[in-house]
């Protein structure tokens, strides 16, 4: 793995930080959930409660055991609340207790990642998942557990009930226990099969005795293997069974004995001190005991998360574990450089078909196979590319914490609707889009939706409401965030601009979309007062910089008194693209087909030059100013007079203007690859692809062409 | 990007010692063959804008995309237009891969240390910068290249006095 650029980290770490966050990521979108819906199922409940209880496992078996704290805290919490269904919580406490804690845990595993150490969350935030639990117990009439550790009370199993009436039809047992090496948590382990057994005997010993309290119980176990002494009715073959079932048993051999080792018997224990056993009769239980079922469950839901885990969450992080799941989970520079080699693929393939030393020879098999090669590699391309593709909902659902957390904060009601959430965008872009998103959200929370009342006297709902849609189009993604507020107020935006001396031109001269356009220019703030979350006048150009960064574009629309709409449009991949291919003397470059609007033959007579001596190209009444590109990247080119090449008009962010080139070769797709970094940037160049005769050709970069 | 350094270092051993030389104009000139990955014949080259003069665009090589700076340039000589002698020598000087086209490649040869003297403190050449010491092999001088600094040397200057 590490051949192929792995993350340097330990997989197991690797395994554990992914884990954590998804889990973590599945834990938010229930409590999100439930709180719209009002209320917390059983199944969110057992879910939550399954999640806190992984994330225990797996923080204590990587050793980190200030994550592991938390968790527990928070296990316990629902541990109590599953058991009483039929009360009534203050659910929404819940939520926003346990949110908190999510938030600390995610803190905690980006440290894990960061490879610092992990410090313990702040004691007031356990302290108060405690408080809580306690304040719980006490008004379900429970006495509080003063440890707080989990709510099993051991005292139960003293309780002695040597039953002699049965007692000769008892049969009694030795069983020498192994667990798989490496399983970690031996103690655990040995305590769930305990668990499991107590139910089906009347006495029950174990060696080592105590196996929670004490931390070394778990090496004694590796070392000494799992004694267990009891006495059962049951037939020798079930109770066989249930022991070679518990999780990671790797062998277990079992044994009918005379007596159960005693104080008074010693020798049976042979190396081990008499007072570590303890004598651990059982309740004897009634004939369903269903009621002792939950406290060994926890164990056994580990195994089972992946079943009951929702079908919606995609790569559920259980489902690795079950070894049912057909979905793995790839490291992104693996497929980074699976999608290289298929670009050199591609090319070669043109570059062997299409081999000038074939020109004019009768080849109708080769021809025949290079077909069926231009179509497996075609598919190849296809399937590389698809494999990269992940629904954008991930993102999305991000949204919904942030929505929540600023209604609270700011007073607001809102609603966010996710429109599209399947929509599926390449990985790398995904990574790219949550921050400019997040601004947008939290832009259109902050300056978009008025306050209650100010929507009360506007005659609109007091609930506002913030569309987030995506959509594909074509080449592209569309990724729309729409609310319904106040808009934009143009005059506003026009007066902070003269201010900051941003434009000069006349009112009457600038279109709406350039002066929304100035609002994505840095340093621009309309917000007056600098709040938690916007108006530092870093949130919009910061948008603006991340998605051209990737490509893509991003476009305002706003009506004053109706809302704003603000439209990003980003490439499908950034990998391969379609583009024109044009010739300027002996260079060629390449347009992106998604920038042309058109392309024409110019007439002498459309051309016009403006006072600077610039030159423009009138069409349909329009004036375009015109780009030679020979001038323009200082090439030798063969047609100089505007009536000799070829006229492209592009259209970037909202600005068109024309290229002028020798000819158009004819569109295609190619593999963008980046200019060696010697170059560091280019004006006017985004990249340059290899085309099928092995030349090169330069990409243009069509917002960094204008005059 | 560490990978190709450290198989240099084991490799250094047979490659201690052993320099390129090359001919540009009148002069012999000579590199580590550490840093030389192959010498191929001119290419066709694609001229990127914007770029030093010195840079004369880009080539490809197998599918990788390298840049090519042209010594005679670079040393401010008079281009010559390239004939069939004409030889690109591609150095890797682990951050990056880079083209030198060269007039033609002469031979690969062994100098052992004590041939090899500091280039003279006076500056007097523009060029001198570029030139690590002075190899004499009987009665021929052989200027040994600092391929580092010739490759990202200028530049950065240019940056630095930029910033």
């Amino acid at each position: 793995m590490n051949d192929y650029g792995g993350s340097g980290r330990e997989p197991m770490l690797d395994m554990f930080i992914f884990e954590s966050n998804q889990l973590l990521e599945s834990l938010e979108e229930i409590l999100l959930h439930a709180e719209k819906a009002e209320t917390l199922t059983k199944e969110n409940i057992n879910e939550i409660f399954r999640i806190m209880h992984t994330i225990k496992g797996s923080a204590g078996m990587m050793m980190f055991s200030p994550i592991a704290a938390l968790a527990h805290s928070v296990e316990d919490l629902f541990f109590h609340i599953r058991d009483h269904k039929n009360e009534t919580f203050d659910f929404r406490a819940i939520c926003d207790l346990v949110l908190h804690a999510a938030d600390a845990l995610k803190e905690q595993i980006q440290l894990v990642e960061a490879g610092e150490p992990v410090t313990a969350a702040e004691d007031s935030l356990l302290e108060s998942i405690r408080g809580f639990l306690l304040d719980l117990q006490r008004a379900s009439g429970m006495e509080p557990t003063g440890s707080n550790d989990r709510p099993v009370k051991p005292k139960q199993f003293y309780i002695s009930s040597y039953e002699k009436k049965n007692a000769e039809n008892l049969q009694k047992y030795h069983a020498h226990v192994c667990f798989d090496e490496g399983c970690e948590m031996e103690n655990i382990r040995a305590y769930s099969l305990v668990f499991g057994l107590q139910d089906h005997c009347i006495e029950l010993m174990h060696d080592p005795a105590d196996l929670v309290g004490d931390a070394t119980s778990g090496e004694k176990i590796v070392e000494n293997g799992f004694h267990l002494w009891f006495s059962s009715k049951k037939p020798e073959a079930e109770l066989r069974d249930l022991v070679n079932r518990g999780l990671f048993v790797s062998e277990a051999t079992m044994e009918v004995i005379d007596q159960l080792p005693s104080e008074a018997h010693p020798e049976t224990v042979q190396t081990e001190p008499v007072e570590r056993i303890v004598k651990r009769p059982v309740i004897v239980m009634p004939e369903i005991s269903g009621e002792a079922e939950p406290a060994s469950e926890p164990y056994a839901a580990v195994s089972e998360s992946a079943a009951a885990s929702e079908p919606g969450v995609r790569e559920a992080p259980g489902a690795s574990k079950s070894g049912k799941s057909n979905l793995i989970s790839v490291n992104i520079q693996k497929l980074d450089m699976l999608m290289d080699l298929v670009g050199e693929i591609v090319i070669t393939e043109s570059m062997v078909t299409r081999c000038p030393e074939l020109a004019g020879l009768q080849l109708d098999v080769f021809h025949k196979s290079a077909n069926q090669l231009r179509k497996l590699t075609d598919e190849l391309q296809d399937i590389v590319m698809s494999i990269r593709m992940l629904p954008i909902s991930g993102t999305f659902q991000k949204m919904h914490r942030i929505v929540r957390d600023m209604t609270k904060r700011l007073d607001k009601d809102a609603e966010l609707i996710l429109v599209g959430e399947d929509t599926e965008v390449d990985k790398n872009l995904i990574d790219q889009l949550a921050d400019p998103l997040m601004h947008l959200v939290r832009n259109a929370m902050d300056h978009g939706l008025e306050s209650k009342a100010e929507r009360k006297a506007a005659g609109k709902p007091e609930k506002g409401r913030i569309v987030l849609e995506a959509r594909n189009d074509g080449g592209e993604i569309w990724i729309e965030v729409k609310d319904d507020g106040k808009g934009l107020n143009k005059d506003r935006i026009l007066a902070k601009a003269r201010e900051h001396g941003l434009t000069s031109k006349p009112d009457n001269e600038l279109t709406e979309k350039e002066i929304f356009g100035f609002i994505m220019l840095p340093g621009f703030s309309t917000k007056e007062s600098v709040s938690e979350f916007s108006g530092r006048g870093v949130g919009m150009d910061v948008v603006r910089e991340n998605i051209t960064r990737i490509g893509g574009s991003v476009y305002i629309d706003s009506q004053w008194g109706k809302g704003s709409t603000i439209t990003i449009r980003i490439p499908l991949t950034l990998a391969i693209i379609d583009g024109m291919l044009i010739s300027v003397g002996d260079c060629s470059y390449i347009i992106p087909t998604m920038a042309i609007r058109e392309s024409l033959r110019a007439e002498p007579s459309q051309a016009i030059r403006d006072a600077d001596g610039n030159e423009l190209l009138m069409i349909r009444g329009e004036a375009f100013p015109i780009v030679r590109l020979h001038r323009r990247f200082q090439v030798e080119a063969r047609a100089q007079a505007l009536e000799e090449g070829i006229v492209v008009v592009i259209e970037h962010e909202g600005t068109s203007l024309c290229l002028f080139a020798d000819e158009l070769l004819g569109e295609q797709h190619v593999v963008v690859k980046p200019l060696p970094a010697y170059f560091r940037q280019v004006n006017g160049i985004s990249g340059c692809t290899i085309l099928g005769d092995g030349s090169i050709s330069l990409i243009l970069d069509v917002g960094g062409l204008d005059v | 990007m560490a990978g190709p350094v450290q198989e240099w270092e084991e490799l250094e051993d047979t490659q201690k010692g052993k320099y390129l030389t090359f001919v540009v104009g009148e002069e012999v000139y000579g590199i580590e063959i550490r840093f030389v990955t192959e010498i191929i014949g001119i290419q066709p080259i694609t001229k990127v804008p914007d770029s030093s003069t010195y840079i004369r665009g880009i080539i490809n090589l197998r599918g990788k995309i390298v840049p090519v700076m042209d010594v005679r340039l670079k040393f401010k000589k008079e281009s010559i237009p390239y004939n069939d002698r004409t030889c690109i020598v591609v150095v890797d000087i682990g951050t990056m891969q880079i083209g030198l086209i060269v007039d033609n490649v002469a031979e690969v040869l062994d100098l052992a240390e004590e041939n090899i003297v500091p280039p003279p403190d006076t500056k007097s050449g523009f060029n001198n910068r570029f030139i690590m010491g002075i190899g004499k092999v009987g009665a021929d001088i052989k200027l040994i290249l600092d391929c580092q600094k010739m490759v990202t040397g200028e530049d950065l200057e240019v940056i630095e006095t930029l910033v």
